[in-house]
């Protein structure tokens, strides 16, 4: 991901601090656009001056939260223009700690979105059921955030049958919690006014703007990598992927909890079959594959990842690029701000929570221009005031 | 799952590619289990995505530019099942190529980074603008240039 | 008298902002994390403000890139004296594993003056609240502000 507001990094795709520039009139929001500059590191050319080995590394920190998609990534293409076969324990073990991954970064949205929303003992909760999945990858990878569990050839770290046992059963009762939020997002009246309706974003749209992630497949749209580009062990791990054409933030809400519960399912079939043998596969300390280029795609909690990189046959890439999901989504989201329903239009009193909902890789610096053009008044604030309705 | 089928196989794409382009197609090769990858001139850059389109593929995935040394490229990512890299070589010399904004809207944030990092002019883009480089760039400075060197710019 | 009183009030209970200048988030999830229920930094009398105008402790991550940099002047200027700034993280100690880009610093002190740093990449929460313990002792026995 880039990594931009909610673009990132040079990533253009994960920038924390983003500006929107919000054409108002009084409280309905009639143009929009995005300042996403703030975060830019410029990683793609740092990337070009280290080796493939140190370029894991760079690549993990594009985005703290998505880094084991990052590195998932950034494994599997390089492991396919050097030609390196990964063991089928190792592929089990990724697909657990990218799905703990998906579970922690959906859980940290929720929980962002309860504080937007202003339903801070829901932010408080789900930050506490979030820690005890970061407890498990802390066991398994040794890292509560940053992982650092994949490497060229496999994992890092191997995972023991009373490991194994233990994940299962937290996070047995981890979905008893989850579908406590789920009745929540169905039931409670306040959730739903905030949600329902609001951030429109019809499934033309979607497929027209190449939307990815929640994002598109709340508004209908049945796109996920793990069904269409299969990679680590997706072709044989049964689930479903998780629709729904509200095309709304609540249906983006219910996309995510709903993948949550998913994800559990899939990280119960991949340790109750963890094939025996090696966790990684013997690589060349100075890993130089031969010339040529290669395409890597993986889903990462906020859609579609796609890496790409060429080789000249020595030990840096030629290129390396990056495109984070968020980046993918700028587009949408620009057409959630601009457009309400007929029948309801774009409050500025939306704007956070429209914005939250495309999950974007950063978390509170976020600044907003308002410009007024009937009051003429142009005013710098920040999203935090935007909530609490200063 | 309507709206996201691609019914083409990777075969298909390439039969269907070398039907558009002809002698237009400079190299055209399955590189894996749903990876196709095609290379065309820049004139033929256009049609090689509108015949994608035609195809079915409705999905942009990227646009990346590369410094490939003697020349530049652009590389169009295409398709959700089978991703299709369409490259096409832009001489340093003239770098300009077609936008495909109105093939696929999404390219209008991809096409801006592809220009801010390497200088490449999409014609037909309708806002080329700084999107990630800080205010205080100097114009005309790319930094994904392989002649660009880190902090060069600051004097 | 009446300062030693005012350095002991302060040490208990400082305010903190927290300003990404361009991190992977990873630092800014711990520094949440650490006021949350389980590390519970409000104990300490810590709690996380939205505007500068609130603020005892600037906390920084990021490598501050140059896009940011003014903004982050601004934020600094907007918070009253006394007034103290925290490096959170590898990259706002030193520019992280960012060094050698274009467009970051070679960390926090090339822009801001600088009083504790927490190292890490990222930092763990536990991390963060010890920053902030020796912070409020520095304070306390009036060796800063």
């Amino acid at each position: 991901m880039s990594i931009y507001l909610p673009i990132g990094p040079q990533h253009p795709v994960h920038p924390e601090a983003v500006q929107l520039k919000l054409k108002v009139e009084g409280e309905e929001v009639v143009d929009a656009d995005v300042d996403v500059s703030f975060v830019h590191r410029g990683i793609e050319k740092v990337l070009e001056t280290k080796t493939y080995v140190q370029g894991l590394f760079l690549a993990e920190r594009i985005c703290g939260i998505c880094n084991v998609a990052h590195t998932t990534c950034y494994a599997i293409n390089v492991e396919r223009l050097a030609g390196v076969e990964v063991p089928r324990r190792a592929l089990h073990l990724r697909l657990v700690v990218e799905e703990l991954a998906r579970m922690h970064s959906h859980m940290l949205w929720l929980s962002l979105l309860a504080h937007v929303i202003g339903f801070d003992s829901l932010f408080m909760l789900a930050q506490r059921d979030r820690e005890l999945v970061l407890d498990l990858m802390e066991e398994i990878t040794g890292g509560r955030v940053i992982t650092s569990y994949n490497v060229i050839g496999g994992v890092r770290r191997n995972v023991d049958a009373a490991l194994a046992q233990k994940i299962i059963s937290t996070l047995d009762g981890l979905r008893k919690r989850v579908l406590e939020y789920k009745r929540l997002l169905g039931e409670d009246a306040i959730l739903r006014a905030r949600t329902e309706d609001v951030g429109y974003l019809s499934s033309s749209k979607a497929v027209e703007l190449s939307a990815v992630g929640p994002v598109a497949r709340a508004s209908g749209v049945p796109y996920d990598v793990r069904e269409c580009d299969p990679y680590l062990i997706h072709d044989e791990v049964p689930f479903n992927v998780v629709v729904y054409n509200t095309c709304d933030v609540w249906g983006r809400a219910m996309v995510r909890i709903d993948e949550v519960l998913e994800s559990i399912e899939m990280i119960r079939y991949a340790l109750e079959r963890l094939p025996e043998g090696d966790v990684r596969a013997k690589v060349p300390l100075l890993i130089k594959p031969p010339p040529g280029e290669s395409v890597a795609r993986v889903e990462a909690p906020r859609g579609e990842l796609i890496h790409y990189v060429r080789s000249d046959g020595s030990e840096k890439p030629v290129r390396y690029k990056v495109r984070t999901p968020t980046l993918a989504n700028l587009a949408a989201l620009v057409e959630m701000l601009k457009t309400g329903r007929k029948d309801r239009p774009v409050y500025v009193a939306d704007v956070p929570v429209i914005f939250a909902s495309i999950d974007p890789c950063i978390c509170c610096a976020a600044r907003v221009l308002l410009i007024d053009e009937k009051r003429g008044s142009v005013k710098e604030v920040g999203m935090d005031e935007v909530v609490r309705g200063e | 799952m309507s709206g996201i089928e691609e019914p083409v196989s990777e075969e298909e794409v390439l039969q269907r590619l070398k039907e558009a382009l002809g002698e237009a197609l400079l190299d055209a090769r399955i590189a894996g289990k749903r990876r196709v990858f095609v290379t065309v001139d820049r004139e033929h850059y256009r049609t090689a995505v509108v015949a994608l389109k035609e195809m079915g593929f409705d999905f942009l995935s990227a646009v990346t530019g590369v410094d490939a040394g003697d020349r530049f490229e652009v590389i169009a990512h295409v398709g959700r099942r089978v991703s299709v890299a369409v490259k096409a070589l832009v001489p340093k010399d003239d770098a300009r190529i077609a936008s495909i904004v109105d093939v696929y809207p999404a390219a209008f944030f991809y096409e801006r980074e592809a220009w801010e990092m390497l200088g490449i002019h999409f014609e037909g883009h309708p806002k080329l603008e700084r999107t990630f480089l800080p205010e205080s760039w100097p114009p005309g400075v790319y930094p994904l240039r392989k002649e660009y060197r880190q902090g060069s710019e600051r004097g | 008298m009446l300062s030693r009183l005012a350095r002991w009030a302060r040490s208990r209970s400082l305010w903190v902002l927290l300003f990404n200048t361009g991190a992977c988030n990873a630092c800014d999830l711990e520094v949440l994390a650490a006021l949350n229920p389980r590390f519970d930094a409000e104990r300490f009398g810590v709690l996380l403000k939205g505007s500068p105008r609130h603020a005892d402790v600037l906390l920084v991550t990021g490598a501050v890139t140059r896009q940011v940099e003014s903004r982050l002047r601004r934020i600094y200027e907007q918070m009253a004296r006394p007034k103290f700034v925290v490096a959170v993280g590898s990259c706002a100690s030193s520019g992280g594993i960012y060094v050698g880009s274009y467009s970051v610093h070679r960390g926090l002190s090339e822009v801001l003056p600088v009083h504790a740093y927490v190292p890490g990449c990222p930092v763990r929460p536990e991390a963060v609240l010890d920053a902030l313990r020796v912070l409020a002792e520095k304070i306390e026995r009036g060796e800063l502000g």
